[in-house]
Formats: C-alpha cells, structure tokens, sequence
C-alpha cells in the first residue's frame, strides 16, 4: 500500500511526467532523467513524413458508390441504371468478387454470377466503345464520336434488356453479398469539346454516363475498365495487407455488412464539377464538399 | 490547429464519429482517422526504435497504419477508445520488428548504441552522448507494461488516464507503475545497477 510519502511521490512523478510530455523539465534540472527523456523526446518530435494514403496503403482506387438523392439534375435513367450495374458488377468481378466469380449453383451468389458473366463481354465492348469515343473526341472528331455512341447506346441497351428480367435478382444478390448496395443516380451529362483526354466526353442526347475522369485516378486500376467506370462505381481491391488473412477477413466483413454504407462521395464527377475538385490521389475525396462531410449519408436503399 | 495540437481526448471524440464510417467503407473518414492517429503512432514507434534501425520507425509505422486501414472494416465497439485497437495493432507491429531485428545477423552494427568513444565503463556509457539510446536502454530495464506506461507518457504524450484507457488498467495503477518505473530508471542512472 503506498504511504503518504509514498503517495507524494506518486504525486511529483505524475506531474513530472505530464509536464515532460510538453517538453518541460519540472524538476528545473535536478533529475538527470529529465534531460534524457527531453533529449529522446526531441527526435521522437522530429518532423513527420507525410501521412499515408489510404488508396496508396490498400493499392486501389475506392470509388463511391452512394447514390445521391438530393440533387434532381441527377437522376438516373433506366439505361444508365443498367449500364451502371452492369458496369459495377463487371468491376466487382475484377477486384473483389471472387466470391461471385467463383460462386457455384447451390450458393447464394449463383444467379448474380450468372447474370453478370452474360453481360461480361458486352460491358468489355462497351467499354472499349467509349475508349474510341474518347479518342475521336479528342481528336475533334465530333461525327464520329457521335456515330459510336449510337453504337455505345446500343450495347447499353442490350445489356439492359438482358438485365431487365433479372435486375431485381441482381440488386437483391448484390445487397445481399453487401458489396454493393447503392444504386448511382448521378449522371454525367456528356459534352463534345476538343479538350484533351477522356475526361471530356461526348454530348449525346441522351443521358450517359462517361468515362469522365477516369484519367486522374491511381494506374493500378484493374484493367482497361478503369477508364470507362461510370460516375460512382466501387473498385474494391482486397490486397493482401500485412498478412494473408485479411482477404478473408475483409471479405467476410463486407458480406457480413448487410447495411454496408460506401463511401458517399462519388469520384468520378461530372463536368459541372470538374474545377471544384483538389487534383489528389484520394480518389474518394470529392463531391459534395461542404455537403453531408461529416454526417453519416442516409440509407438510401436499393429501390429508389 | 494542427494535428499535433490535439489532446487525445479530442481526437477521441473526432474518432468516435469517424470511425463508424470508415468501418463501412467512407475513405475519406478513414484518411482523417490515419491523419489523427499517424503523428501517435509516429511517436510510439520512434520511441521504440533506434533511429538506426531497419526497418526504421516510419517504415513500421506505415505498416501499422495499412493494418488499422485493412482492419477497421472488422471494429466493433466494445466500449474501448478506438486508440486501444491503434495501440493494439501498432505495439504488435513494433515487436515484430523487433523480432526481425534480433534475427538480423547480417547487420550487427545497428545493434550497437552509438557512442563516440567506448574506453569508458558500461556504466559510464550509459551516460554518454547519446540521450535517446540511453533512455532505451535504461527503459528496456522496465517491465514491458512499464516501459509501455513510460513511452505513452513521454513520447506518445498521453495523460495517465488516457494511457490507462488504451493499455487496459487505471489511472491509479499507472500513476503508481509509472512511478516505480521512473525511481527503478533514477537508481539505475545513479548507481549503475
């Protein structure tokens, strides 16, 4: 049991220490120990590296996928809705969707595998499609990316028509594996101009979502898909992190999610947006700045 | 305000709210958690290892923010600050290094603390130049809670209750550990034993 004295010393060290941790020597010299801990404490407070990026740590670029209901300019038509699932699915596939990959007819996830590898090669196609689109835009080609977006359109729709008997199943697995669980209703409304890169698409008159920005995100996007996401869509990289268990681990968190909330801003913006945003690597880190920053997004559930 | 200005009470406050969304995925809470929690973990890993170490402290302090980053998908809240599950994670981190150190026999060098002149006793080396190894040695004389108890004091800049929350005890059991250790350092620096 400490005694009084015992006690005062408790005390004195109590403060001592507190007063350490601001760098200050409360002993005004007395205890060598002060000088040594400062001396330490000196090159514990040397300047700090950068913190690290989340996209750099986890190797992948997140993208939102939270579908913003406020904002009216952005409802979704039922094409992109279509094209938008289609797409994030076939995304899903490529990072962490092993699961649905792998899926086999008795599970849970063997409708959705089915359905979203249909559409596999017609969302490739699509996506290469909107690859030229960009590059005729580019090249000022205005006719003749206009002619391909026909033919974009086309394959929206017939993925679209493939998926309209079966999207409820496909939504209803996809909240279900916890993946995806919003539906995007942005909508990037697509402008013709002779600005460089893909970022600037085609106007159609129909709404479409374009590759947008696709261009400013991390290299290590899976595949020629990178470039065509629609606004809002998740890559979810499950990388090996300090051990192997955290695939697992990561996996089954997100299936065990069934409410999981992604990230509520979407990465990829429309134009109308474009100068707003801070060029960084955080991909996750735009949109509806000064909006629902802080606050938890509402749940927005599938039907909408 | 900079980071650095934060007590952790406060930071425990933005955490709490941060750290629901990005167990659900919102990176951007997760960036500003890494943001809060990295000068920390910057600190603790620093004060527990030498600067002539490889892998250095900031290297392991990245590694502790990429398992905070890969596991937060899977925190539940069970009543501890979020700091505890940092703690956690970054004190295992720190002895894995270590165990990677001793391994290390191709680099005996960086097991020597840096001195300038070595004619003196081990005694009267331990008092020489080199306050930061000193205080290293003189710590890995503590028990691990001690000297845990000591860095979170110091070097984190955690209070005695806040040091409590994280490691698991109580203010009064570390107020009285943290003195013991320090009168155990004090008569080590004073008698050599």
């Amino acid at each position: 049991m400490a005694n009084d004295r015992e006690l005062e010393g408790i005390l004195e060290d109590d403060a001592f220490l507190d007063a350490l941790a601001e760098g200050k020597d409360s002993t005004e010299g007395q205890d060598p120990l002060a000088s040594l801990f400062l001396g330490m404490r000196e090159e514990v407070y040397a300047p700090l590296p950068p913190t690290p990026q989340v996209d750099a740590l986890l190797g992948a670029t997140v993208v939102d996928m939270h579908a913003h209901k406020k904002d009216s300019k952005r409802r979704i038509s039922g094409l992109s809705h279509a094209l938008v699932g289609a797409a994030a699915a076939t995304v899903l596939i490529a990072g962490a969707g092993s699961a649905i990959y792998n899926a086999s007819p008795g599970s849970a996830l063997w409708d959705l595998n089915q359905t979203l590898f249909k559409e596999h090669a017609a969302v490739v196609e699509l996506a290469t499609t909107l690859d030229e689109i960009g590059e005729r835009s580019d090249n000022g080609d205005a006719q003749g990316a206009m002619e391909l977006l026909d033919q974009a359109k086309n394959i929206v729709a017939s993925i679209a028509d493939s998926q309209s008997s079966q999207s409820s199943n496909i939504f209803t697995t996809i909240t279900d594996t916890s993946t995806v669980t919003e539906t995007i209703t942005s909508t990037v409304p697509v402008t013709i101009s002779s600005v460089p890169a893909p970022q600037r698409a085609v106007e159609p008159t129909s709404t479409y979502t374009a590759p947008a920005e696709a261009q400013r995100t991390e290299e290590n996007l899976p595949t020629t898909r990178s470039q065509n996401l629609p606004d809002g869509v998740i890559v979810q990289e499950q990388q090996p992190a300090d051990n192997g268990n955290n695939n697992n681990q990561n996996n089954q968190g997100n299936q065990n999610n069934q409410n999981n909330q992604p990230n509520p801003t979407p990465a990829f913006n429309d134009p109308e947006r474009n100068n707003e945003r801070q060029p960084s690597g955080r991909v996750g880190d735009v949109g509806r700045i000064g909006e629902e920053t802080d606050n938890f997004p509402d749940t927005e559930g599938f039907n909408r | 305000m900079t980071v650095e200005d934060y007590r952790v009470n406060d930071s425990e406050k933005e955490l709490s709210a941060l750290v629901p969304l990005a167990a659900h995925g919102d990176q951007r809470a997760l960036q500003r958690i890494l943001e809060i929690i990295y000068p920390l973990v910057i600190r603790y890993a620093r004060a527990r290892i030498s600067g002539s170490k490889h892998p250095t402290a900031e290297d392991v302090a990245q590694e502790i923010c990429l398992a905070v980053a890969t596991g937060i998908s899977n925190y539940k809240d069970q009543g501890r600050p979020f700091m505890a599950f940092v703690y956690g994670i970054a004190s295992n981190k720190v002895a894995d290094a270590h165990r990677s150190y001793a391994r290390d026999m191709a680099n005996p060098v960086e097991e020597i603390p840096d001195q300038v002149e070595n004619s003196a006793t081990p005694e009267e080396n331990m008092l020489f130049i080199d306050g930061s190894n000193t205080v290293r040695q003189l710590l890995d004389l503590l028990s691990d809670k001690a000297r845990e108890i000591v860095i979170l004091r110091v070097f984190v800049g955690l209070s005695a209750e806040e040091t409590a929350a994280i490691i698991g005890s109580t203010p009064g059991a570390v107020r009285v550990a943290q003195h013991r250790a320090l009168m155990t350092l004090r008569k080590k620096l004073k008698t050599g034993q």
